[in-house]
């Protein structure tokens, strides 16, 4: 993304948009696959998060990378989206008894991935949203602990904490974890 | 270095940012511990298990273009939004000074409305500071519609004065 269409952002002209949307669209959506419990929300995440991205393109001052700020951004809509989840699900569970669609079958009846795969995309969603955050961008970002802990702005030692977490509740989610490890090797 | 330290350094370790004397600590402790060993081979295979399925699991996907079209619109709405008042801007602009500029005038106008009458029946000189005055008439308009703004006495050789009120209109 050159600095002339940042530029034309920062105007508010929303056809640069789609310069930034065919550079990170891709990225950004696949990231939002894993932080959601379905494809539909994924892909209301990711216009979420380039509309938000729109209205505060002011304020980008270029101290991280483009990518970088908006995956901030997608953080942050995942996290607003866990709150709207929870209150809508206590509302719903007040008035009736709870009929949530499998997310990961609703996500999996796309993909077509091995059973480790499977086991991995249903331990990620029993995973806490900060825990499945660590794991997005340790294992599908590959970043190392201090990028880590800048991209989520939190310390390397919560990174690690949290990190240790996340893997010991997938270890836990699929208990013959080693078979696969040795069907892998 | 102990088991459990080597446990808190190991992804630092993977990730090569631990500091030359650590390294050389937890390399050395590795050659000797087979728990340790086992635990890093089984955390580095993990990690790429996870990487790999994760990599794979979206390898096709692509964002439908639907998302575009809609991430397009808002922004458009968005634009049309903020744009708006620098459009109306004048407009503005307008509707706020036209209002004030014809309050200033009708102030100018009552300013020179003020009428200077001399009329004085009887003054009564008090012993505290003020005049009272009074008056039965005065050659000025309806008293409904003016009040007294200031009233003064200009005194001639003596005995006689004249009183001079400064009428506002109130109406």
């Amino acid at each position: 993304m050159n600095s002339d269409s940042i530029k034309k952002l920062r105007e508010g002209e929303p056809q640069a948009l789609a310069v930034l949307y065919d550079e990170f669209g891709g990225r950004i959506y696949k990231s939002a696959v894993f932080l959601a419990d379905s494809r539909e929300e994924a892909e209301d995440m990711v216009q979420e998060t380039f509309v938000r991205a729109f209205r505060a393109m002011r304020r980008f001052e270029g101290r991280s990378s483009l990518y970088t700020w908006l995956y901030r951004i997608l953080l942050n809509v995942a996290h607003d989206l866990i709150r709207k989840k929870y209150v809508q699900k206590k509302f719903a569970s007040m008035n009736r008894v709870e009929e949530f669609a499998d997310p990961i079958e609703k996500l999996s009846a796309s993909i077509d991935h091995d059973q480790f795969a499977q086991s991995l995309r249903a331990a990620l969603a029993c995973q806490k949203m900060k825990h499945r955050q660590v794991i997005v961008l340790r294992f599908f970002e590959e970043l190392k602990l201090d990028e880590i802990s800048a991209r989520l702005g939190i310390s390397i030692g919560t990174v690690k904490s949290r990190l240790h977490h996340a893997l010991k509740g997938i270890k836990k989610a699929i208990p013959n974890i080693e078979q696969y490890a040795n069907r892998c090797d | 270095m102990t088991c459990k330290r080597m446990g808190r350094d190991m992804e630092a370790y993977l990730d090569g940012t631990l500091s030359p004397g650590r390294k050389a600590g937890f390399d050395n402790h590795l050659e000797h511990c087979a728990a340790c060993q086992t635990n890093l081979f089984r955390r580095q295979r993990l990690g790429k298990m996870i990487s790999g399925s994760l990599q794979k699991m979206v390898a096709g996907f692509e964002p439908p273009a639907k998302i575009l079209r809609q991430v397009l619109r808002s922004a458009e709405n968005e634009a049309a939004k903020s744009a708006l008042p620098t459009l109306l801007w004048p407009k503005f602009a307008a509707a706020a000074i036209l209002p004030l500029l014809a309050l200033a005038l009708f102030f100018v106008f009552l300013q020179k409305k003020n009428v200077k009458t001399p009329a004085a029946d009887f003054i009564e000189r008090r012993p505290a500071s003020y005049l009272k005055l009074t008056t039965t008439h005065f050659a000025g308009p309806s008293s409904r519609e003016w009040s007294v703004k200031r009233a003064f006495v200009k005194k001639s050789n003596g005995e006689a004065g004249s009183l001079t009120l400064e009428l506002t209109r109130t109406m």
